[in-house]
């Protein structure tokens, strides 16, 4: 076990650190108290090819490990988390599904200029009617020879409306609940595909959230990721890759808060002293110490497995699960040590609190994660092998293909 | 075309921190490449795209890997970092020395540097390589271009610029007005991993122990007390106060 980062890792983070420093943290309170979205930011991380990093070089990508991988989520998020946001729905969920279910020409089609961040994209599960309840999408496909009918509607979709490429989920007999699911990818343009901005959230003002709607779209045989029926499973194995983005992220904002804090601590006086002095205060520094390096030693690990290739459900679910309940805390509790200032846009904290609720939510409940848990240590479930297993980081190909 | 760019490591300027009892900077501050470098190695990384046949070397004393990775990252060809426990104590002119004897040995129609490091900012490197170089060297660089194979370059001087042409081999030391320098793209710190960094010691340099003896001794750090006494009016009426606070801030030019 080494807990030293390589010298190339640490290139990644520092480069992703001053973009996310120089390009968005000057003008991130501004954009998020005024809902402003500035998508010309996501172009310059494609230039600068971070919507690539993660996928091999032979589809464009950057062909980094999946701790390089973490550590830009961390820096991203530290900022704002609509930046983490970005790599969760374009590269964890859609471009490395791409890559580990696509055929050889779908991903030259779609994940080669993903990678480049030449098209943007993102992933379409939740509906109004269903969320965790994955099994339970509307969302219609209909056989009609090479082309599938699609009518329904897609709600709280990340880039909803910068998107080109979206991969969607919908039922072939609802019926048939999970096994009735299949994946297909759309593009802006289709015929029958809308898209619009959801206003109103408490967190991520500065990103778009939207919904799509599908009427009548003629999607062609050769878009469907993966066979009839396997949607379930594709989406999950999906998700495998969001929860990791998230929970990455979710360590950046619990350092955000905790440096505020810390800084807040020297600076403001009560009752003769640096506030930093209380023990009760020291407390909430304490936990958000904790909460940081445990976070991140789970995320960790979770990447070492996903670099060699090996199924990770289990400990990306734990990883998500602790890091997004302790990013919540931390955030919570800076405002507790910012005081009434605190409670206002004029710190960041607020934001982050606001940010850190919604991954809560999103990319599987606290409580689907509780679930999930309790289910593995209880005996109730097990990962069973995937027709397409989730591909290992670049340099650990060869010695994957060696085990195998 | 060879260009080779001097970048230094020095202590991140935003979070470097002293030890009060030892006036030491304390072990653990993040390590950066000094600002005025990234810029020479920007102007030199535009003077390579604008023409097929330059070669672009890196170089630094001292330890200085992650620059030197952030400039293979940003476009340099490759990398010397000289790495030598007795050039470490040196002063500015063992610095000087040491670069000169590899510089002599790789040659160059360029060599950009920074006007003067964050850390030990003496300002001196650029030009004691051009006396002992024998070239001549340019300071303040604000503005470059190459055309027909001279250099063109603008100089900041008080209250405005100067604009002088220099024919190779030259030293120009860069300012931060010059560029904006670029981030090292990810497609950069792959490409990197395929460019070679050479190491060099003070042996391979064929310095000898007396060129590579300090004369100047480096003294602790300390801060200076704060001398400067503000001024303060007691008892006088707002009127007189704010006349006598505008002819204070007239009298210094301020307004
Ligand atoms: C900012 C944001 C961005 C998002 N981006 C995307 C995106 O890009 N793509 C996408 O597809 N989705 C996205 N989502 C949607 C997100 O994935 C869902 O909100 C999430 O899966 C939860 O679904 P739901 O909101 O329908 O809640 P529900 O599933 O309706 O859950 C409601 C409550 O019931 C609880 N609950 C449900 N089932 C159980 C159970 N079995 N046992 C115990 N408790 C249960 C839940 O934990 C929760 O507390 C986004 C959401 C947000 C807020
Ligand atoms: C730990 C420590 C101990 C020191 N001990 C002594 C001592 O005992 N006696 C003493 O006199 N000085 C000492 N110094 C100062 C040090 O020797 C000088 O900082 C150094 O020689 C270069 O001078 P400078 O930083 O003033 O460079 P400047 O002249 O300000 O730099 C101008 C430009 O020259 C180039 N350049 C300068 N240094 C390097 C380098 N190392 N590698 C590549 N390019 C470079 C850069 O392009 C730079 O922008 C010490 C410094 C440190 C950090």
């Amino acid at each position: 076990m080494d807990f030293e980062l390589t010298s190339e890792q640490i290139q990644v983070r520092d480069m992703v650190r001053e973009f996310a420093q120089r390009e968005v943290a000057p003008y991130i309170q501004e954009w998020d108290a005024k809902g402003e979205y500035h998508p010309e930011v996501l172009y310059k991380m494609g230039s600068l090819g971070i919507l690539g990093l993660p996928i091999p070089e032979r589809y464009g990508g950057g062909g980094f490990d999946y701790v390089s991988f973490a550590l830009a989520c961390e820096e991203l998020e530290a900022v704002d988390t609509f930046l983490r946001v970005v790599m969760s729905v374009h590269v964890g969920l859609n471009s490395l599904t791409l890559h580990q279910w696509a055929t050889e020409e779908q991903k030259q089609r779609w994940l080669v200029p993903q990678a480049k961040g030449e098209k943007l994209a993102t992933f379409g599960l939740t509906e109004p009617g269903a969320g965790s309840d994955a099994g339970n999408i509307q969302t219609r496909a209909v056989r009609d020879g090479d082309y599938y009918i699609l009518n329904g509607e897609k709600m709280w979709i990340s880039l909803a409306n910068t998107a080109d490429h979206f991969l969607v989920f919908a039922t072939l007999d609802p019926s048939k609940k999970h096994h009735g699911l299949v994946a297909l990818m759309l593009e802006r343009g289709m015929e029958g595909l809308t898209t619009g901005s959801i206003h109103g959230k408490l967190g991520v003002r500065a990103g778009d959230t939207g919904w799509l709607n599908f009427q009548n779209v003629r999607v062609p045989v050769e878009n469907r990721i993966g066979e009839e029926g396997e949607g379930f499973k594709i989406a999950m194995s999906a998700i495998d890759q969001g929860r990791f983005t998230v929970a990455a992220g979710a360590v950046g904002l619990i350092r955000a808060a905790m440096e505020a804090s810390i800084k807040y601590c020297h600076e403001r006086e009560a009752f003769g002293q640096p506030i930093g002095k209380f023990e009760l205060v020291q407390q909430m520094i304490a936990k958000m110490v904790a909460g940081y390096e445990a976070s991140r030693l789970l995320v960790m690990r979770a990447a070492e497995l996903k670099n060699r290739g090996i199924r990770n459900t289990r400990e990306t679910s734990l990883a998500k699960w602790f890091a997004c309940d302790k990013a919540f805390e931390a955030a919570n509790d800076a405002i507790q040590i910012h005081g009434a200032y605190g409670y206002s846009n004029e710190y960041p904290v607020e934001r982050y609190m606001r940010n850190a609720r919604g991954a809560v939510i999103y990319e599987g409940t606290r409580e689907i994660h509780q679930i999930l848990q309790a289910e593995y240590a209880l005996g109730y479930r097990t990962d069973r092998p995937l027709r397409c297993p989730q591909p290992p980081a670049q340099a650990w190909e060869s010695e994957a293909a060696a085990r195998a | 075309m060879k260009i080779v760019v001097l970048v230094k490591q020095v202590p991140d300027p935003n979070a470097v921190r002293f030890d009060p009892r030892t006036g030491d900077i304390q072990s653990g501050t993040p390590q950066v490449a000094n600002e005025y470098d990234l810029h020479a190695m920007e102007a030199a990384i535009q003077l390579k795209e604008r023409r097929d046949d330059v070669e672009l070397v890196a170089v630094s004393l001292g330890q200085a890997r992650e620059t030197l990775n952030r400039c293979l990252a940003m476009g340099a060809d490759r990398a010397v970092a000289i790495e030598d426990a007795t050039l470490a104590a040196g002063d500015s002119t063992v610095t000087a020395r040491a670069l000169a004897a590899l510089l002599r040995a790789e040659g160059f129609d360029l060599l950009l540097a920074g006007q003067e490091t964050s850390d030990g900012g003496t300002g001196t490197v650029g030009p004691q390589l051009a006396a002992l170089l024998d070239v001549p060297v340019v300071s303040n660089v604000v503005a470059l271009e190459e055309r027909d194979g001279v250099f063109v370059a603008q100089r900041e001087i008080e209250d405005g610029r100067q604009v002088l042409e220099v024919t190779p081999p030259a030293i120009l030391c860069a300012l931060s007005g010059l560029n904006e320098p670029r981030y090292p793209s990810l497609k950069g710190i792959m490409a990197a991993r395929r460019k070679p960094t050479e190491t060099k010691t003070a042996a391979d340099l064929g310095l000898s122990a007396a060129e590579a003896q300090a004369r100047v001794t480096w003294g602790p750090l300390f801060q200076e007390e704060e001398t400067a006494e503000g001024i303060i009016l007691r008892d006088v009426d707002a009127d007189s106060a704010v006349d006598q606070l505008v002819a204070f801030l007239q009298e210094r030019k301020l307004i």
